[in-house]
């Protein structure tokens, strides 16, 4: 009789067990419920959008393209500086990351951080620095080459170097795809299993032609991934555009659909969203042939046990290598910050510099004593930090749970998140607009939308990087804990978190930097009453004042330079018992 | 309070779990699995890779769920399919030794010992769990490096310290998934001896999955073996070996020589008719023997006897090939057509592609009915 009591569970208990977990499983589904729905939605409401219009079938969106008489040239120069410059920046991109993984050209830490500089430095203070600098008549660095030039008989009186021209867009645009490129194709060359290179030279192949055919096809999915990643950006890219192209004489699609949105009245949607979906189906074409490329053939380059990592010897091509690398690093960083410092210091902008005259004045001028400035930068900070914290949490709960709970819920629910990795930032900000600026919800000129909109773009890298540590975590480290009596929380906490803190802040400073000086989103959906860094420079820009412009560039990458070293110092510290 | 004492620790009823792989092909892991562990027991799983008996310790532990049948642990269902009942591992009060070790390389040798003792519900203070962790590395033999990180200590270290944390919640329950699999071979003898002796202190029950079968034998009071999701055979090793339930069985635990064979007899007394003579014979109680039937008669190594120069009742063999372990030989060679091995102590300097005489040990033979499953392999 006792012995049945024991081997019978009564219904009471386990109903009451069920609903103890209820609360939280429950709250953690409809969080990622609602950030999943946060980033789907506004992508249905452009497609909607695009075929419906005040409630029936409507073709006004493809009349509008149609009837734009411009539409061939906006196609020609997007498609000349999006597509140029992604291949200028994959061949540069490939190349660091190759002379840096695979050979002994690498010099430490220097040679592996510097072509991710440019990621830290936000785009428009860097293109705003490339104007003082290649600006034809004032850039400082051109009346330096020809001061250079003048004495060797050459008398220039502009230039020589136009940064508003078509070669100095794409130079603008490739300087900052350049670090996506080099990251991943870095990964890729550091998973490369020198025993495969090794084989071949053993049967006495060439080292050239051991690269061809060996080394290169083993990363030939993460270049294809590369590429489409570069497009994705490249077609998203406002913040150069929107300084150079008109003056380039260039006619750039996002400049035109953020035209479209906030500089018309009143603004023609039709015509943005259709020039958006145009730009989709160009990614989405490439996307598809990315996909034919990396199931076609063995592209595996993890060579299992007894992989080695050998690096090249280039001989006599070390140095020349290096001083690519290392150059490439100067020519990428200096000059818009030395451009940036000196006019900032300055008050203004002229190619003479009176080094008595520099001081910290006009930058306190412009961005602490300006009110409208300050505020701008209170808003883009705390949107950032606000936004990269929570993001960074998200990204590894979601991450956790997708790797825990196996099967199609997870994997929906995962693919969602990441959906708007897929889609160009514009479309997003559009679809932004027509799902949430009106009502019900009535975000529109509210810093949440800029918090949510921004936690959609860039929640899909903080998760990828997450999914990394916790996928590297593996199973058998919270099982562990699991079987010795830990609750989920606990393991969470214990486990969990400590070991992904590299990951979460890592990601945190992307997240950050990514928050505080976004400008496509913002262009399209801030305003004066939700003024962040990005619009008060847009604002600045119309009225012309570069001095301005460049005292809040200054501040802005030291803002952001600030927090990668904290972050940087905060992750060694997260991990010591690694070097133990 | 007799109930406590003779209830079964581990009850497996029908336990099944299938699973489809990404090609869409099923696989099923787990066949019907029904086995009882009484309090104590040493149970190894043995099996060859595939086999299921991880997947059945993880159903055990709960970190997997099965597709059908009960589990019971101590009494209390921790899983029925039928009315979807499912206890997660934290809640089974067991513990687990993991082939990876499993330590959490952000926490020292200590911390990662005192880690099962601060259950939210444990009542010990601080002080107590520290004494506990230090008590249970110094049973180990690893008391000097507590304060060391995993990373920084050797693989034998590892293994010492993940057995320790394993200890040191005195469940009664332990469950080890190939734990010397990664170890050395000096190492591993080492610590296989260890767990005898930690098991004769404690007396706990444990549940040990291997694929060697030698560790096998060693440590387990009974052996469960093992194949493509089926149990085919629950026994102590001793039975194991001499009386395998099938073929397969018998092939993998140890080497198994299959000689062709005759039955003769009726009733109760049958004989086997071979190449090296006849013998009492016996089968496993699912077959039936006739007279007149030809069977797979089996027999191990060391039931023949090799020599260089004739002796009564052997025959004439070739030696094929030769293999030293120091404390014996084994010998390939062919004798009248069929094949065997044969291992005596020391060595005998017979070479392959010399001639030799063999004969078959006394003793009763087991054999096995000669239909599909025994071609081949």
């Amino acid at each position: 009789m006792s012995g049945h009591t024991r081997g019978t569970i009564s219904v009471r208990p386990r109903i009451r067990r069920h609903l103890s977990k209820l609360p939280g499983r429950l709250a953690v589904i409809a969080l990622i419920g609602v950030v999943a729905a946060l980033a789907i939605y506004p992508l249905t409401r452009v497609l909607v959008r695009t075929f419906y219009s005040n409630g029936r079938l409507s073709g006004s969106v493809v009349d509008s393209i149609v009837s734009d008489s411009n539409l061939g040239r906006t196609i020609y120069d997007t498609a000349l500086v999006v597509v140029g410059s992604s291949v200028i920046a994959l061949v540069v991109g490939t190349a660091l990351a190759w002379l840096n993984e695979r050979t002994d050209a690498r010099f430490g830490i220097v040679t592996d951080s510097i072509p991710l500089v440019p990621f830290l430095l936000s785009e428009i203070a860097g293109v705003i620095g490339w104007v003082i600098v290649f600006s034809p008549t004032a850039g400082l660095g051109n009346a330096f080459l020809r001061n250079v030039l003048d004495p060797i008989g050459i008398h220039l009186e502009s230039g020589p170097i136009n940064i508003y021209s078509t070669y100095g867009i794409i130079f603008v645009y490739t300087i900052y795809q350049v670090p996506y490129v080099f990251m991943i194709m870095a990964s890729a060359f550091s998973n490369v299993d020198s025993n495969l290179e090794e084989q071949a030279i053993v049967c006495g192949t060439s080292k050239i032609r051991t690269l061809l055919t060996i080394t290169f096809p083993a990363v030939k999915q993460a270049f294809a991934g590369a590429w489409l990643m570069l497009l994705l950006i490249g077609f998203s890219i406002y913040s150069i555009p929107a300084i150079l192209a008109t003056n380039a004489d260039l006619t750039i699609a996002s400049v035109v659909i953020v035209n479209d949105m906030v500089a018309s009245y009143p603004p023609k949607i039709d015509h943005a969203i259709g020039l958006s979906i145009l730009i989709e189906l160009v990614v989405a074409a490439v996307w598809i042939w990315q996909r034919r490329v990396t199931r076609s053939g063995t592209y595996s380059t993890v060579g299992g046990k007894g992989a080695a990592y050998r690096r090249s010897e280039l001989g006599k091509w070390r140095w020349p290598a290096r001083i690519f690398l290392l150059g490439y690093g100067v020519i990428a960083i200096v000059p818009p910050v030395l451009g940036l410092l000196l006019v900032s210091l300055k008050g203004f902008w002229n190619p003479s510099i009176t080094w008595s005259q520099l001081s910290l004045r006009p930058i306190i001028q412009t961005v602490f004593n300006d009110s409208t400035t300050l505020a701008a930068f209170e808003h883009s900070l705390s949107i950032a930090v606000v936004g990269a914290t929570v993001g960074m949490i998200l990204a590894a709960v979601i991450s956790i749970l997708v790797f825990r709970w196996k099967g199609a819920a997870s994997r929906i629910l995962d693919g969602s998140i990441k959906l708007p990795s897929v889609f160009p930032h514009i479309v997003i900000a559009i679809g932004f607009i027509l799902a949430f600026a009106g009502p019900p919800l009535g975000l529109g000129g509210t810093l949440s939308m800029l918090v949510l909109v921004y936690l959609v773009l860039y929640l899909p890298q903080g998760s990828v990087l997450t999914d990394s540590g916790v996928s590297q975590i593996g199973e058998d480290l919270p099982a562990a804990a699991a079987v010795t009596g830990s609750s989920s929380i606990r393991t969470f906490r214990r486990i969990y978190l400590p070991l992904l803190l590299p990951s979460i802040i890592a990601g945190w400073a992307f997240l950050f930097v990514r928050m505080v000086s976004d400008l496509t989103a913002t262009a399209l959906l801030a305003g004066p009453s939700n003024d962040v860094i990005g619009f008060r420079i847009l604002t600045i820009l119309g009225n012309g004042s570069f001095g301005q412009l460049a005292s809040i560039g200054i501040v802005l990458t030291v803002i952001t330079t600030i927090a990668v070293v904290l972050t940087l110092v905060a992750s060694n510290r997260s991990a010591r018992w690694k070097r133990s | 309070m007799t109930d406590t004492d003779t209830r079964p620790v581990v009850e497996l009823r029908q336990v099944t779990r299938a699973f489809t792989r990404r090609d869409k092909t099923q696989v099923t892991a787990l066949h019907d699995v029904t086995l009882t562990i009484d309090r104590g027991e040493f149970v190894v799983l043995l099996g060859p890779s595939g086999c299921g008996k991880s997947t059945l310790l993880r159903c055990v532990a709960g970190l997997e769920r099965p597709d059908g049948g009960e589990i019971l642990i101590d009494g209390t269902v921790c899983f029925r399919s039928a009315d979807r009942t499912m206890v997660g591992p934290a809640r089974r009060h067991l513990s687990m030794m993991f082939q990876s070790y499993a330590l959490w390389p952000h926490m020292t040798v200590l911390e990662n010992v005192r880690y099962p003792l601060q259950r939210s519900r444990s009542r010990l203070d601080k002080k107590t769990q520290l004494e506990k962790a230090r008590a249970a590395l110094d049973r180990v033999g690893v008391s000097e490096i507590g304060d060391q990180y995993p990373n920084a200590i050797s693989g034998g270290q590892q293994q010492r310290v993940a057995l320790a944390r394993s200890l040191v919640a005195e469940s009664k329950l332990m469950l080890f998934d190939e734990p010397l699999s990664n170890v050395d071979a000096r190492v591993r003898l080492d610590l296989r001896k260890q767990l005898r002796e930690l098991h004769h202190e404690f007396g706990f029950t444990a549940i040990y999955v291997t694929h060697d079968q030698d560790e096998a034998m060693s440590l387990a009071n009974r052996i469960a073996v093992m194949d493509r999701g089926h149990l085919l055979q629950l026994d102590p090793p001793h039975t194991v070996y001499e009386r395998p339930a099938t073929l397969g069985v018998g092939r993998f635990v140890g080497q198994l020589i299959e000689l062709r064979g005759k039955i003769s007899g009726q009733g109760e007394k049958f004989t086997v008719h071979t190449q090296f003579g006849t013998a009492v014979a016996y089968c496993a109680p699912q077959h039936t023997m006739h007279d007149g039937d030809p069977v797979v008669a089996v027999a191990r190594p060391e039931n023949f006897e090799l020599s260089a120069s004739p002796i009564p009742g052997s025959l004439p063999c070739r030696i094929l090939d030769r293999s030293y372990h120091g404390d014996q030989t084994s010998y390939d060679l062919e004798s009248g057509g069929e094949q065997i091995s044969v291992t005596m102590p020391g060595d005998m300097a017979l070479r392959p592609g010399e001639d030799a005489h063999v004969r078959r040990r006394d003793g009763s033979m087991q054999v096995f009915p000669l239909d599909q499953h025994t071609t081949a392999n």
